[in-house]
């Protein structure tokens, strides 16, 4: 037997019916429009495709069932000979656990050892299996090609297949636990998670065959390879490899210890991971964790710290201290790692300093400050902060889109999440990451917990405290689950990132230790983003234009900042408990409380309602602490979630189903009254066929609402709340590093000009495998037109170029591209297509308004803002005004004939009223000259008002500036000027201090912009 | 300067706040500024190669200075990851090269030139304030905020330590120190942590681990 898939995801269509439809191409070659007959209709498609295939023939010529190139009447004869059905293999999720409310099961891929695996099919979603009996076998998990060498299927629960009878009725009635399962082998070798297959053979012949189902045989040929359930031993017990240690010097800063499998001389280039301790601590402290993941294949090396001058020295540390072992790599114990450090697989860790260090050494590297010798940015794979500090704040300890992650203890006595010090707030950094990221945040640890020596910090309510080795086990276990998912791959590994800790913990680990764990995928997955709360500020919109209606009370949407300075819960202060950003942070989320039934429903737009080819719904939910709600109910917060389709149908599912809701705040006192420390968010990441369970009837092809209903009857009493991150996931993982990888060097960017073929360029590569050649594809459409498929051209040095016809005003442009690697199959670009394209908006950004300056405008003045022209005066510190404008003779200037004063208030130049009707997209730009002392002493401003009396800040300096030249300034002003009918716009000198001068604001030639599109003649 | 001094007085209070809440194993920070208990050896040194002084934001390049050994109050220099009191010394800030949390003892090294009255960067030991100022990262400390630290610790009367105590001092730290670079300053800061602070060995060890040439490598 041949059984080929074609393109197959493990999606929610998928599981609805993998039907394998797209076997067709070999399984079932004949049916060429997949429509499992290979009937007349084949034979009309064969006539389309008459002729000869294009030159060189490409491995895959459509029609061409011979495979001679040429689309002809022995084709027609190949279809005359396999009429008929086609014999269908249906890939189905099977294996999971037991729920003891509905949905009743849940289907998962990592099992502990010793567990209990069941499988289950639900009649309702598949109706043929009533009144079938079948054989259950669990078999070792085989890839693509073991399963099309040999389809035997061979049992390895030691009780051999499982004789089970589906029955009508619901899935309850169809769960069957696997004798043996708790017996298999969780023998990974340095892996995490022993998979595999599970097949329900329907005829009992013991064959993988047509009309069996299979939890497993990934189609994908990748890397990840998805099997039907992987069983896991204890990972926070040392892995299989012997581990030495060695401690060197290159000299100032320089001094390492490096862990590594002693073995290292047979094995190729593994990842190392990099260790940057925090202030007082020590690079010798992390033997714990150096020791774990090196007996599990990795390089660690920790090095010495320079953390106390401050953030900035710290990074430079991680930086040259990364640079020293790559480059010394021939020398550094004898020469033992040489040649033996991936440098494309590199990973970061942070310890609280140190852990907002590697943050702002990648910010680093992102702006070119630090360029190193032996790696680059795209080589750091991960980036992870233990309890990292936030002293450089927004837009300088940011890990931009690198893989990050944080671990915190709640306990912790040092970087302590206190409302009066966002530097003591490590969620901040978390909040900026843009990339794929997760989070675990541990109940009753505390800041030096995670390291072996520092002093006990710990903060917190008697009876909690876990203790330093409890914390280890979690943070060994987190790290190497972590790594494993983000530098390797591992499938089961991500489990163990996102799972709440009531459903799947670490074997290792106290049952009684209480985690959060957060996950969230980049926005380069192509999942679709229902609501960050970001861009949107309305209560009433979604960021995806949906509109929101509820009937919960106090709601409140916004930048999820401590505003007061206290965990003391006040209505003043809506966002109390949430250490998530600096006011200068974008990261806002929705806050309500309730206290009988009441919702929160998000309408979806129409044209993403068809959920069909995505995984989870997944959002992330936190309680307000201190609350009056939360302490009247404390304890895991429950609530039901309900997908509502076009028809009004419903479905609905408890998140406690899945055991643990959301977790209460540690109730840790101090910082106000009462007890409860910072809100602890909490993934929920539920399958979407979850809510098809038994019959629902909720049609997930249009789903029109997602609707979060609270109170008595549907889970908590009364709660305060926050969510976040509402989002439909197609659970794209990250990329592999070393995999095929497609990266656009010149794209189409946001906007195209109308009428102009675009000319890009991809840079089409991987380390570690090969491009199938002719297979770089562009695919693009017009208007939901079926797609187009062209090959890219190749232009030389893994270049490869497309060009997308010209597009006129009114047309709808989609795009995306696919490449083919050896070992990781088909790719994408975006990663989520074809669901997730490029689509970029057809016009360009003109020019609206303008002020050059030339003669007064006469704008209104305060204090020393003047028009007129600049004389170079001033600079008693960072130097004197232009004597020019950047063109003409006259500016707006603060003081045009030298510095700002001293006890400066607020002074504001602020423009008249400006048309911004009917405009989108709308920014302001400007040239400015400006000099201004750092914001602790002396302050600079733009704002933004529609009325003229309340103004919202859209820049404010972060640093000194000290310009010696016109520098052109752009402000996305959209969010406050579209389409508004009246604009102004203010520029504030002041406040300053005592001392120390500048010269203050100068501006000239300011334009608005904003898009407009207007088609060639 | 009274708005500057009541921002300052608002911060305090801030600070004390913060730690009165945070009821921790973490000690509090004491009142700031805050002096040092007394000075117990200064020893001047000289570099034929010139190193950063990355403990403030100017970073000067130091040829010269003084190596310090100082008691303090223990909790002024407990180990913190959020912003610990800045040791300044004068019209500069010192590098701590040890926490002295445990042994109550800072080796620290303060750049200066030791000859030249006329120039700035000149340290006249018996005119010099040395105290602990407001917490913040060292190298974010500009030349204007240690005037205003400066004019605090005046306007809490600390004063310099006396000619007796310095000259007592300069005894024990012995004569100035001629060495070729900034690691044998380290491998002579290390002996000195050893001396006076023994429970932070791992950073004697590693600064005399870096300071060996060529690299150590031990098993």
């Amino acid at each position: 037997m041949k059984i080929k898939y074609g393109g197959f995801r493990v999606t929610t269509l998928a599981l609805l019916v993998i039907s394998l439809s797209a076997s067709s191409q070999a399984d079932c070659p004949a049916d060429l429009n997949g429509d499992n007959t290979v009937n007349i209709d084949d034979v009309f498609t064969t006539l389309g495709l008459w002729g000869v295939c294009p030159d060189p023939c490409p491995p895959y010529c459509n029609g061409d069932l011979t495979e001679d190139c040429t689309v002809d009447v022995d084709d027609i004869f190949e279809i005359l000979g396999e009429w008929g059905p086609c014999d269908e293999i249906y890939g189905v999720e099977l294996a999971g656990n037991v729920l003891a409310e509905y949905p009743y099961f849940e289907y998962v891929r990592a099992f502990n050892e010793g567990s209990d695996v069941h499988v289950a099919l639900d009649p309702s979603r598949f109706p043929e299996i009533t009144g079938e009996t079948c054989d259950v076998f669990i078999v070792e998990g085989k890839t693509y090609d073991e399963w099309n060498s040999n389809a035997a299927l061979v049992d390895v629960t030691g009780t051999g297949p499982q004789e089970v009878t589906f029955t009508a009725g619901n899935i309850q009635s169809n769960t069957f636990p696997i004798s043996g399962s708790s017996s298999l082998s969780s023998e990974a070798g340095i892996g995490i998670g022993k998979p595999y297959d599970v097949v329900l053979d329907m005829n009992r012949n013991a064959i993988l065959d047509g009309g069996d189902y299979i939890d497993g045989y990934d189609p994908s040929e990748g890397i990840i390879k998805i099997h039907g359930m992987y069983v896991v031993h204890d990972i926070t017990q040392a892995g299989p490899l012997s581990v030495t240690t060695i401690d060197y010097s290159g000299g100032s800063w320089l001094g390492q210890r490096t862990y590594f499998p002693t073995n290292i001389g047979s094995m190729g280039a593994i990842p190392l991971v990099v260790i940057s301790h925090g202030n007082g601590h020590d690079y010798t402290w992390y033997d714990y964790l150096g020791e774990h993941l090196a007996s599990y294949g990795y390089i660690v090396m920790s090095h010495q710290n320079e953390t106390g001058p401050g953030i900035e020295t710290a990074s430079t540390t991680t930086l040259t201290n990364t640079d020293y072992i790559i480059g010394n790599q021939s020398t550094i114990g004898g020469g033992v790692l040489n040649g033996h450090i991936d440098v494309g697989r590199l990973v970061w860790i942070g310890h609280s300093r140190g852990g907002e260090g590697v943050a702002r050494a990648y910010d680093r590297l992102v702006d070119q400050s630090y360029t190193p010798t032996n790696f680059t940015s795209e080589d750091i794979v991960l980036v992870s902060s233990i309890a990292p500090t936030d002293f450089l704040g927004t837009g300088n300890s940011t890990p931009h889109d690198v893989n990050y992650h944080l671990i915190y203890g709640s306990a912790d006595g040092d970087v302590g999440g206190y409302p009066t010090n966002p530097i003591a707030q490590s969620f901040i950094i978390y909040e900026r990451a843009e990339g794929w990221r997760a989070a675990t945040y541990v109940q009753g640890a505390d800041h030096n917990d995670f390291n072996c020596c520092g002093f006990n910090d710990f903060e917190g309510p008697a009876g909690t405290e876990i203790g330093r080795p409890e914390a280890q086990q979690v943070s060994k276990s987190t790290y190497l689950a972590l790594i494993k998912h983000f530098v390797d791959g591992n499938a089961p590994a991500k489990e163990f990132l996102w799972r709440q800790n009531e459903n799947l913990k670490p074997i290792g680990v106290a049952s009684s230790t209480i985690y959060d764990r957060e996950f969230k995928d980049s926005p380069a997955s192509g999942q679709f983003v229902i609501d960050d709360f970001q861009s949107q500020p309305a209560t009433t919109i979604s960021s995806s234009s949906g509109a929101v209606s509820y009937d919960v009370s106090n709601i409140h949407e916004g930048i999820m900042y401590e505003s007061d300075g206290s965990f003391t819960w006040s209505a003043s202060d809506p966002m109390n408990g949430m250490t998530r950003a600096r006011s200068s942070d974008p990261s806002s989320g929705v806050v309500f409380d309730y206290s009988s039934d009441s919702y929160l429903e998000f309408e979806i737009i129409s044209s993403e309602r068809d959920f069909t080819d995505d995984v989870y719904l997944s959002f992330r939910a936190c309680q307000g602490t201190r609350h009056p709600n939360t302490v009247s109910y404390l304890g895991d917060h429950d609530f039901a979630v309900t997908l509502r389709d076009g028809t009004d149908t419903a479905s609905s599912i408890h998140i406690g189903a899945y055991l643990g809701g959301i977790e209460e705040p540690y109730q840790r006192t101090g910082n106000g009254s009462g007890a409860g420390w910072q809100n602890e968010f909490e993934t929920i990441r539920i399958r979407l066929t979850d809510f098809l369970t038994n019959g629902s009837g909720v049609n997930l092809a249009d789903i029109e609402a997602v609707r979060f209903e609270f109170g008595p009857s549907y889970g908590s009493d009364e709660g305060r709340i926050a969510l976040d991150d509402i989002v439909v996931s197609n659970d794209v993982s990250a990329p592999i590093p070393g995999s095929l990888s497609i990266r656009l060097i010149t794209g189409a960017g946001d906007l195209i000009p109308p009428g102009i073929p675009i000319t890009m360029t991809a840079l089409i590569s991987a380390a570690n495998e090969e491009l199938v050649p002719d297979t770089t594809m562009f695919h693009y459409r017009f208007n939901g037109e079926p797609y187009t498929t062209v090959p890219m051209t190749p232009q030389g040095n893994d270049q490869f170029e497309a060009v997308l016809p010209a597009a006129f005003c009114s047309d709808i442009v989609e795009f995306y591209f696919s490449a083919e690697g050896t070992e990781s199959g088909v790719i994408y670009l975006p990663l989520g297509a074809p669901d997730d394209v490029f689509s970029p908006a057809i016009g360009e950004m003109a020019v609206v308004f303008e002020e050059t300056f030339d003669t007064d405008p006469g704008w209104s003045t305060e204090g020393l803002w003047a028009f007129g022209h600049p004389t170079g005066g001033g600079g008693q510190y960072g130097g004197p005004d232009p004597t020019n404008g950047y063109t003409g003779s006259n500016v707006y200037g603060y003081n045009l004939n030298g510095d700002y004063e001293n006890y400066l208030p607020e002074r504001h130049l602020t423009s008249t009223a400006i048309d911004c009707t009917n405009l989108t997209d709308v920014h302001l730009k400007f040239w400015r000259w400006l000099g201004v002392e750092q914001p602790a002493y002396d302050h600079a401003y733009i704002r933004i008002s529609t009325n003229g009396s309340i103004w919202a800040t859209v820049w404010e300096n972060t640093s000194e500036i000290a310009d010696e030249a016109w520098t052109e300034i752009d402000i996305d002003i959209s969010a406050y000027a579209d389409n508004q009918p009246m604009v102004y716009l203010r520029w504030t000198m002041g406040t300053t201090d005592s001392s120390w001068q500048y010269c203050g604001w100068n501006i000239d030639d300011l334009r608005l912009t904003s898009f407009v599109c207007e088609d060639p003649p | 300067m009274k708005q500057t001094m009541m921002k300052y007085i608002t911060a305090l209070v801030g600070i004390l706040m913060l730690c009165t809440f945070a009821s921790s194993n973490v000690p509090e920070i004491p009142e700031l500024p805050a002096p040092i208990t007394r000075i117990v050896s200064i020893q001047p040194f000289e570099l034929e190669q010139s190193y950063q002084h990355k403990w403030s934001m100017e970073k000067p390049e130091v040829q010269s200075g003084y190596i310090l050994v100082l008691k303090v109050d223990r909790d002024l220099v407990y180990p913190r990851q959020t912003a610990e009191p800045v040791l300044y010394v004068d019209k500069q800030t010192a590098e701590r090269i040890n926490h002295g949390s445990e042994s109550g003892y800072v080796i620290a090294i303060v750049p200066a030139v030791l000859k030249d009255p006329d120039d700035p960067a000149y340290l006249d030991l018996e005119k010099a304030l040395i105290w602990f100022g407001n917490p913040e990262l060292p190298e974010r400390v500009d030349k204007k905020m240690i005037e205003r630290e400066h004019q605090l610790a005046n306007s809490a009367k600390i004063k310099p330590a006396t000619g007796k105590a310095i000259q007592a001092a300069l005894d024990k730290g012995g004569d100035k120190l001629t060495l070729q670079s900034r690691s044998e300053l380290d491998q002579y800061a290390a002996q000195m942590i050893l001396e006076y602070s023994p429970q932070e060995e791992h950073i004697a060890k590693a600064l005399l681990q870096s300071a060996s040439t060529p690299p150590v490598e031990s098993q």
